[in-house]
């Protein structure tokens, strides 16, 4: 019998829609998964095990009819919990919203679910969003499917964790410096950061309006593809949002079109990379050749670059001050050290200090793209530098130690949420303490569709998204026991 | 130089969060970094430019303009 947690959400979506399987018999799959690890991995706050079956039984129902079916019809999801549903609670990891319920559906959810998706739950954050290592004293420990005793990263951590313990097919996850990839690359799937502005932002809890971009984790590009097709487009609520057409990013991995040029960044993203991240890079860097894509150095703009990195945490602070101040005023009590402390600073900033980090943005991104993309049309990076470590070398961390860690964390990261550009992270391999490392790749602002074909050609040609964490294939086991 | 009765000040006209002494003296070094950061970029800043400039940017650079 098929065990259909461990399939691809296309892969599910094919089966369900063909009558190869039910929508009934893949949610249960997912349910069971969480049953055996949910426990032990800790990545939901709310498992809606009812609600899932029925919207799984209406989905059979609809199958059968011969109606026509969405693109993600029956196949289990789960969010992070900070997607707002009309009437659910959204608690975006805090006590301070822990009963608060949402007045509307967020634009991506609601595209979500007309394409058939079915919502399994909520996932565990980081509080706020605001924090990479994927910690939040709100809620036990979400620890890493790989091993529990290494972090998961953040903030988007259930996410993370929910796809690459097979719980669920793919997952909604944010990203402001580095919060969709960090969790994907550490725990082994597929993260997609695309453009600023593809995605509507409208009922994902803001943390810093001009970095936030909605993004899939799923296991494979190819899945990414999919629900990117479904959930970019124009938002008229989301002033903020693209009015550009969207392509069909799925069509778009079969283009016969010539592959895009990849250059490895040399300068700022190869700084104090750990030595078995760099081996898995180079032998990245080998399979594209392997492949057929032209592969060469492209020198980054490191000034740029160091400028860029220290300024992010400016217009991201001071953003998230302007949202927090009630409460911080107010309820500071009810936010996690750790959190509010981080909030503290953007209260001091002055307005002109961040209205001129703002102005510099678009120069920036000329300038950046002006140096890097006249030599290549991808660029490829690590995207953690070091390899993932434990939950006992990260926690309980202050003041500088703590900046320190968020800065080497998210140093590869959080540049490309100052440009806007989109991103990708992909498995490519493991370090010596067994956990998963990435690349990311990154390319010009709506260039998601030459992104996700050169991560889907990457996939198609190795195995490492196909590896899956002990813990999963031991569950299996005592399935076939 | 940002210290800590400015903090301290600033906090009390505006802010007006709950902070503890150790947190006033604690929050400077942080509030340096993101000073010396703007003061290092501010030569860059064009008086005429516009920070919604950056959406006509992801678009020239999207379309790989002579531009961008």
């Amino acid at each position: 019998m098929t065990d259909w947690s461990r399939a691809s959400l296309t892969e599910a979506a094919g089966a369900i829609a063909a009558g190869g399987t039910t929508s009934r018999e893949v949610t249960e799959a997912c349910l069971d998964r969480v049953a055996r690890l949910g426990d032990t991995l800790n990545c939901f706050v709310e498992v809606d095990g009812d609600g899932a079956r029925a919207a799984a039984d209406a989905a059979d129902k609809r199958q059968r009819s011969g109606a026509p079916l969405g693109p993600l019809h029956g196949v289990p999801l789960a969010h992070k919990d900070m997607y707002y549903r009309a009437g659910r609670v959204s608690a975006c990891g805090s006590k301070l919203r822990a009963d608060w319920r949402a007045p509307y559906t967020a634009t991506a959810l609601d595209r979500l679910d007309r394409a058939g998706a079915i919502d399994l739950g909520r996932l565990v954050m980081v509080e706020f969003a605001m924090g990479p290592h994927g910690y939040n004293q709100n809620y036990p420990q979400c620890r890493n499917p790989w091993n529990p005793q290494y972090i998961p990263c953040g903030s988007s951590s259930g996410s993370g964790v929910a796809v690459g313990g097979r719980m669920v097919h793919a997952s909604l996850g944010s990203d402001t410096g580095g919060s969709i990839r960090c969790p994907a690359a550490v725990s082994g799937v597929v993260g997609l950061v695309p453009t600023n502005g593809r995605v509507s932002r409208r009922g994902a809890m803001p943390m810093s309006h001009s970095f936030d971009v909605v993004g899939p984790l799923a296991r494979t590009a190819r899945d990414c593809a999919r629900l990117l097709g479904v959930i970019a487009g124009h938002d008229p609520a989301d002033a903020s949002s693209l009015d550009l057409a969207v392509p069909d990013y799925e069509a778009g991995l079969a283009s016969a079109a010539a592959l895009p040029t990849i250059g490895i960044a040399r300068g700022y993203f190869d700084v104090g990379v750990d030595a078995d991240v760099i081996k898995a890079l180079d032998r990245t860097v080998d399979d594209l050749r392997r492949i057929g894509f032209s592969v060469e150095d492209v020198a980054m703009p490191c000034d740029l670059l160091d400028e860029i990195a220290e300024l992010h945490p400016l217009i991201m602070k001071a953003e998230g001050a302007a949202n927090h101040l009630s409460a911080m005023r107010e309820r500071e009590a009810d936010y996690t050290f750790e959190v509010g402390h981080r909030l503290h600073a953007g209260f001091f900033i002055p307005a002109a200090s961040y209205i001129r980090a703002l102005k510099l943005r678009g120069a920036y991104l000329r300038t950046f793209a002006q140096s890097v993309f006249s030599k290549a049309d991808l660029i490829l990076t690590p995207v953690l530098p070091t390899q993932v470590p434990t939950i006992a070398e990260t926690s309980g961390r202050t003041g500088k130690a703590y900046l320190d860690m968020v800065v080497a964390l998210t140093r590869n990261t959080k540049v490309i949420n100052f440009l806007g550009l989109p991103a990708i992270s992909v498995p490519c391999g493991f370090t010596s303490n067994g956990l998963p490392t990435a690349f990311q790749l990154f390319g010009r602002s709506l260039h998601e569709t030459a992104l996700l074909r050169a991560a889907d050609r990457y996939q198609q040609a190795t195995d490492w998204h196909g590896r899956e964490p002990g813990l999963v294939a031991d569950a299996a086991q005592a399935v076939a026991v | 130089m940002i210290k800590s009765d400015l903090v301290r000040a600033m906090n009390e006209g505006y802010a007006k969060l709950q902070l503890d002494r150790a947190r006033v003296e604690e929050l400077p070094i942080e509030l340096e970094q993101l000073r010396r950061a703007i003061e290092a970029a501010n030569p860059k800043v064009d008086f005429d430019s516009d920070p919604f400039e950056f959406c006509a940017a992801l678009l020239d650079v999207a379309a790989g303009s002579k531009n961008d």
